[in-house]
């Protein structure tokens, strides 16, 4: 079957009308032919799915071929808004997601700023794009018709001259007037590491988003104005003020979120000895990079859309006679991941120099996770001699400032040892590196880690690193209280939490599945319906909006009544559904595992020095995770539950 | 005779007022649990934030578990972090 078929053949069972007052269009729109089309995804499956990441899904496994490749054209690019997303304070989150260039699985990633809001408030719930456009383009659109712009002008332009290119041309400011995802010159080059910028810093970060967006032929996205009328079942903003109060109220956002922004975590990590340094071979690094040291650079903090915590750093070294004043020396950021795979990651002490680096990564859309453990990988081949200098090119030593600057150009280019990095973990397949170069990446289902907290103490965050949908990737599931002693010391307050018991011992095995599953699912649900991933319970504090906000605002909202437990289930069906995806692509259960380094290595500093991975305590945790999820031996959905799935996928 | 009790307190910034980041605890504790109560009655501001947003490093390693019974003595050296973990 063609794209054009598989689309046809959904449409025909997909709704003709809105299925409440505030639903959306899903726009179907052909980049190759200009055409669109476009429908109402079902009541029912909005009632099992939600919408964003969820209903991304649901359209995913109707739409894919896997006979196909990641970056063909008829393998769509599918945007989705959440169910609440510019409704609710800090619902402000949409998902971009297809089949993965970078892993060769599904690939789903999440971000905020602006785009998602404008999608949702031009009546826009999912933008689903295939086809590769005859040119390069820019799809704009001021109403629901999307104009199909020739985007020739706008090649070569990284993203801090795009984004001030389109402000002029359509005469508006982002954020106000217009939202906007676009690609800067990784993603023309197709670089596996490149995402979708979705603002100066905002990006559709995993995967290679940004790849798949350039297989397109697809420069750029413009939604301008507010087109749609977003009546709500029944008003909803007094229910909107109690989860601002929440938010605002939670020590940690009040106190760390939105003063200093994530680069918090950094010193915990540090003082955990689970630091990951120079591709995982140490744990812990120096104390110049903690948050507080990038204190007189911060000159503001900003915000995603309608959010009351702005909890992103922004950066300015323009006063700091000791740097290169260029357009890199302001910025946006950085993330605790970029600061984390940008200093201990690559063996960087400077924080100036992780800002420098920061807003380059920021400008040539490459994703900072990806990017930086693909650049770390490099360069532990080079310090064991299975890269050569000579095939390198570049001096690749730890912490070598002045290669690891131009390295990203040169990825952003694909040229030299460049082109071998912006392959990421498919190097080796591709014939960059040899084999046994296997045996030192940091990845899981070929992503690699996202964040650069080393999880070989805490069992909990390795099993979510290892069972995660996307790979390596603590966004999906990460029990990050674990990090949290007065919880761990709580027993009946986290066994209510979680749903169970759960040891408290961060380096146990005991009982971890339990927090996992509870956590997997309330941050698919989260990602469904749009809120962000920061300010949803259980991922920074027990105290944040959870399922109660979530299913009040959904009925005032849309008219759909939930309780606790069905939302719950949602997020087990929005799994259920990603892991269906996967096994089509080849998924099976031996990849739910972990880099061979946290098995064999043991942490070599701080209280847990000696600690690894055993592999029999973690393959019967594995085995209890699936259990409890309603899956069989090799991690797919049991009987019943497949027949749940497959009547919402197919029916 | 032997030097005098004293642990030093490093303060995480929404505890220091007044620009004062070092507390010297030098009343005589024995575990964290105690250390708590002395810092209680001491920074007013304590014992309203001390929920979910502090853990305690003593000697720069972070404590996880059990941190009431964490055994001190004198001349450690503890550190208020704030326990911010997502990001
Ligand atoms: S908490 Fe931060 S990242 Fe999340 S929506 Fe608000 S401003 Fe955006």
């Amino acid at each position: 079957m063609t794209i054009h078929e598989r689309v046809a053949a959904l449409i025909s069972r997909l709704a003709s009308k809105r299925q409440f007052p505030t639903q959306g269009e899903t726009l179907f729109v052909d980049l190759e032919r200009q055409a669109v089309r476009s429908a109402f995804i079902p009541r029912s499956v909005i009632e099992s799915l939600l919408g964003g990441r969820g209903v991304n899904m649901f359209l995913l496994h109707n739409l894919l071929d896997e006979s196909l490749f990641p970056l063909h054209p008829e393998v769509p690019l599918i945007f989705g808004t959440g169910i609440l997303t510019s409704m609710v304070p800090s619902a402000s989150r949409g998902n971009a997601t297809s089949w993965s260039p970078e892993t060769g699985i599904l690939m789903d990633s999440n971000a905020g700023d602006y785009f998602p809001s404008f999608m949702k408030l031009n009546g826009i719930d999912h933008l689903v794009l295939y086809g590769k456009a005859p040119q390069w383009t820019l799809l704009h659109f001021a109403g629901r018709e999307p104009r199909f712009v020739d985007a020739a002008h706008w090649i070569g332009l990284d993203n801090i001259d795009l984004r001030a290119s389109l402000a002029a041309h359509f005469n508006g400011v982002e954020g106000k007037d217009y939202g906007l995802a676009a690609i800067a010159t990784a993603g023309e080059n197709l670089v596996l590491t490149s995402g979708i910028m979705a603002g100066p810093k905002a990006i559709f970060a995993r995967g290679g988003p940004g790849a798949k967006m350039g297989s397109l032929n697809l420069k750029a996205v413009l939604i301008q104005g507010r087109s749609a009328q977003l009546t709500t079942f029944r008003p909803h903003k007094m229910r909107n003020r109690d989860v601002a109060q929440k938010l605002m109220n939670t020590s940690v956002v009040k106190n760390a979120l939105k003063v200093r922004g994530t680069p918090f975590l950094y010193k915990p990590s540090r003082m955990l000895g689970a630091m990951g340094t120079k591709n995982n071979q140490e744990t812990t690094w120096t104390d110049k990079l903690d948050a507080e040291n990038i204190d007189p650079y911060r000159n503001g903090m900003e915000g995603c859309f309608a959010c009351p915590v702005n909890c992103r750093p922004l950066n300015d070294m323009s006063g700091d006679a000791n740097v290169l004043h260029d357009k890199y020396d302001k910025g946006d950021g950085p993330e605790y991941v970029t600061l984390g795979k940008f200093g201990p990651g690559v063996g960087i002490t400077e924080v100036t120099q992780v800002l420098r680096l920061n807003n380059i990564c920021n400008d040539l859309g490459l994703d900072t996770a990806s990017t930086g453990s693909a650049m770390a990988w490099a360069m532990e081949l080079y310090q064991r001699g299975i890269l050569s200098r000579e095939q390198a090119g570049i001096d690749l030593t730890w912490g070598n400032y002045d290669a690891i600057e131009r390295l990203l150009f040169m990825i952003a280019r694909r040229e030299g040892i460049g082109n071998a990095i912006a392959d990421s973990s498919q190097a080796v397949a591709k014939g960059h590196y040899p084999a046994e170069a296997l045996d030192y990446l940091m990845a899981v289902k070929g992503l690699t880690q996202s964040d650069p907290h080393d999880a070989r103490i805490l069992k909990a965050f390795a099993l979510g690193l290892a069972v995660a949908t996307r790979g390596m990737d603590h966004l999906r599931n990460r029990v990050t209280l674990e990090i949290n002693a007065k919880i761990n010391d709580s027993p009946d307050f986290k066994a209510e939490l979680y749903g169970g018991r759960v040891s408290a011992e961060p380096n146990s095995y005991d009982g971890k599945e339990i927090a996992v599953r509870r956590c997997e699912n309330i941050y698919a649900v989260g990602d469904s319906v749009g809120m962000c991933r920061f300010t949803t319970k259980l991922f920074n504090s027990p105290s944040l909006p959870g399922y109660e906000e979530f299913v009040d605002q959904i009925e005032n909202v849309t008219s759909i009544v939930l309780t606790r437990d069905q939302i719950d289930r949602i997020g087990l069906n929005v799994m259920g559904v990603e892991r269906l995806i996967n096994s089509r692509l080849g998924v099976t259960r031996k990849d739910d595992t972990l880099p061979r380094r946290w098995f064999e290595e043991a942490i070599g500093v701080g209280p847990y020095k000696g600690e690894k991975i055993d592999r029999q305590k973690f393959d019967a945790m594995l085995t209890r995770f699936y259990e409890i999820s309603e899956l069989n031996s090799d991690g797919l959905p049991k009987p019943e539950f497949r027949r749940e799935l497959d009547a919402v996928l197919e029916g | 005779m032997s030097a005098p009790f004293r642990i030093n307190v490093r303060l995480p910034e929404p505890l220091r007022d007044g620009g004062l980041e070092i507390v010297a605890i030098e009343t005589p504790v024995q575990a964290l649990g105690e250390l708590l109560a002395v810092l209680e009655s001491r920074l007013p501001d304590f014992s309203a934030t001390n929920d979910e947003l502090f853990n305690f490093a003593i000697n720069g390693e972070l404590i996880l578990h059990g941190e009431r019974s964490v055994v001190l003595k004198s001349g450690d050296e503890v550190e208020i972090v704030i326990a911010f973990a997502g990001g």
